[in-house]
């Protein structure tokens, strides 16, 4: 039963910052119909440059001013992917936009180790002495909830951002047909930017959410990119509750794996990163809108 | 290429009183090496309604695009009241309250009725007003008001062509255009497409109308041009383009009736 109940707990933890990271892509997703793979590189340049300012020998700057910077650099990256990528939306059915985002990435990961050691660091918590809820036992850490809690109010943001607000209508529409859209009077450059600054922000904050869960290392870009878009995918990525669904889904999955592998073979269970691509395999043969999508039509 | 005009009746029967509300001097157009419009001039005054006619490829649909601001032309001017708008985005076009409903229609169609309706005021800020005016166009347009939640793609081809309108509606636009509107629709539809502009007309909308139909757009317009080539190669009244039969049968087929 505790280890049930751990499971769910790391799970649902790992599973919003997935969440997160999943949202960050739909948001670009929706407006473009592109994906930027550079997405988790931003976050992982957002999680270094606030631990660098937070934590280094000549001043510390307070976590949250911290956090805001890295936020702001976050923001800039994704501008900056926008600019790069602007060239190729404007004709459907170019493939630029892969170029620009995978050479995005890698240049921020070549250039990281010049900056920061390739080696795990500890990663500043609001909650520095974390003894656990009261009346829970050590069941949920407290920087556990604060990542859950913290997560779900992003998400429901998101999702109010998607159903209720000019910006999300306009979002989608610029998506589906952008000279349709400016007929209306949205500027689609303007849309695509919001897209990208509030992508770069949801995913810096994610970062912020799970660094102290982790460890914050210059390759967890790499493994949170990969996971956001696999939840992404899962849940359907045109749509904010699929991709939180999905995320969630991930991370109980990732973290009762290794548990049900140990029932089968000991040695099984320390490798569980292929049972996670196979079930997103599966799910793109089954259903490959997702499985809380829609099927995307396409235009005309 | 020389613009010569082979047939022209009357001129605007304002021009030299009053200002046009639109004017389009001179434009041309190219699609690469193509040159889609050559010197292009047509004018609209407030209230009035203008249609285009011409054959496949004559540059109908490309007018309305330059003036809307979806592309742009290579020389010549387009001009409301007394404010160049060539060089504008689409987006400020639709500020100036002109609206463009374009061929196709071009709904939303993976958002609701409802949505559609809202992306349409999407330059407006006045909260009551805009729902005022959702109620408005599904008075104007019963079937939009019983399907307001659904999705517009799984609208008819009608319902989806009076979205569309009513989606340009939401701007509050004094003059709109429209591409081809029965382009694709039963006769039944095309007959309550053709009563609805009719009324707006009535209401004091300034419209400029591209239409395959000849005989709708006659029956609707109060003057016509006729593109070929992307010259206009006749212009005058509708009863004086009717009668000219060398016109019906160069450029319309035998659509005057």
């Amino acid at each position: 039963m505790k280890t049930f109940l751990q499971v769910i707990a790391i799970g649902l933890s790992q599973g919003a910052v997935y969440a997160l990271v999943a949202l960050g892509i739909t948001l670009i997703f929706r407006t473009t119909r592109i994906l930027n793979f550079a997405q988790g590189q931003i976050l992982m340049v957002a999680v270094f440059v606030s631990l660098t300012l937070n934590q280094n020998a000549l001043k510390s700057i307070p976590l949250p001013i911290a956090w805001l910077i890295g936020i702001g650099v976050a923001v800039g990256l994704g501008v900056l992917i926008e600019l790069g990528v602007r060239p190729t939306l404007k004709h459907s059915g170019s493939l630029g936009w892969i170029l620009a985002t995978v050479g995005m990435a890698t240049i921020i990961q070549f250039i990281a180790p010049y900056f920061w050691p390739a080696d795990d660091r500890l990663y500043p918590s609001p909650f520095p002495n974390d003894r656990g809820i009261p009346g829970l036992g050590s069941l949920f850490s407290q920087r556990q909830i604060f990542t859950i809690v913290a997560a779900f109010l992003l998400m429901l943001g998101v999702d109010w951002l998607y159903n209720k607000t000019k910006l999300g209508r306009a979002m989608k529409a610029v998506a589906i047909d952008r000279d349709a859209a400016a007929l209306m009077g949205i500027s689609a450059k303007a849309t695509v930017r919001w897209a990208f600054i509030l992508s770069a922000a949801l995913t810096a904050i994610a970062g912020f959410l799970v660094a102290p869960l982790t460890f914050a290392n210059i390759a967890m870009g790499f493994d949170l990119g990969v996971k956001g878009f696999v939840a992404a995918v899962l849940g359907g990525i045109d749509s904010a509750r699929g991709a939180i669904a999905g995320g969630i889904m991930l991370g109980i999955f990732e973290a009762a794996l290794p548990q049900v592998l140990d029932l089968v073979s000991p040695n099984l269970a320390k490798y569980p990163l292929p049972f996670v691509f196979a079930l997103f395999i599966l799910v793109l043969v089954f259903r490959p809108q997702g499985i809380f999508g829609t099927a995307i039509r396409e235009a005309r | 290429m020389s613009t010569e005009i082979q047939f022209v009746g009357s001129r605007p029967p304002q021009e030299g009183i009053t200002p046009p509300l639109l004017s389009v001097n001179d434009i041309s157009v190219f699609f690469g090496p193509v040159q889609v419009l050559d010197g292009v001039n047509l004018a609209v005054w407030p209230g009035e309604r203008v249609c285009i006619l011409g054959s496949n490829g004559s540059g109908k649909s490309t007018t309305l695009k330059a003036i809307a601001g979806l592309v742009k032309p290579k020389s010549g001017t387009v001009s409301l009241g007394t404010e160049r708008i060539d060089t504008l985005d689409p987006s400020q076009v639709v500020r100036r309250h002109l609206s463009l409903v374009p061929q196709g229609r071009r709904v939303f169609y993976d958002q609701t009725v409802e949505a559609n309706l809202l992306l349409g005021a999407h330059t407006r800020k006045d909260k009551g007003g805009i729902k005022a005016d959702i109620e408005g166009v599904c008075q104007r347009f019963p079937r939009l008001g019983e399907r307001r939640k659904q999705l517009a793609g799984s609208l008819s081809g009608g319902e989806q062509q009076m979205l569309s309108i009513g989606r340009s509606l939401m701007a509050r636009p004094n003059f709109m255009m429209l591409d081809e509107p029965s382009l694709g629709l039963s006769p039944v539809a095309i007959q309550d497409l053709f009563r609805g502009l009719a009324q707006l007309s009535a209401e004091g909308m300034t419209m400029l109308v591209v239409e395959q139909l000849a005989s709708h757009a006659l029956n609707l317009a109060d003057r016509g041009y006729v593109l070929d080539q992307g010259r206009v190669v006749a212009m005058g009244t509708v009863e004086e383009l009717r009668s000219s039969g060398a016109v019906m049968e160069a450029y319309l087929g035998k659509a005057s009736g």
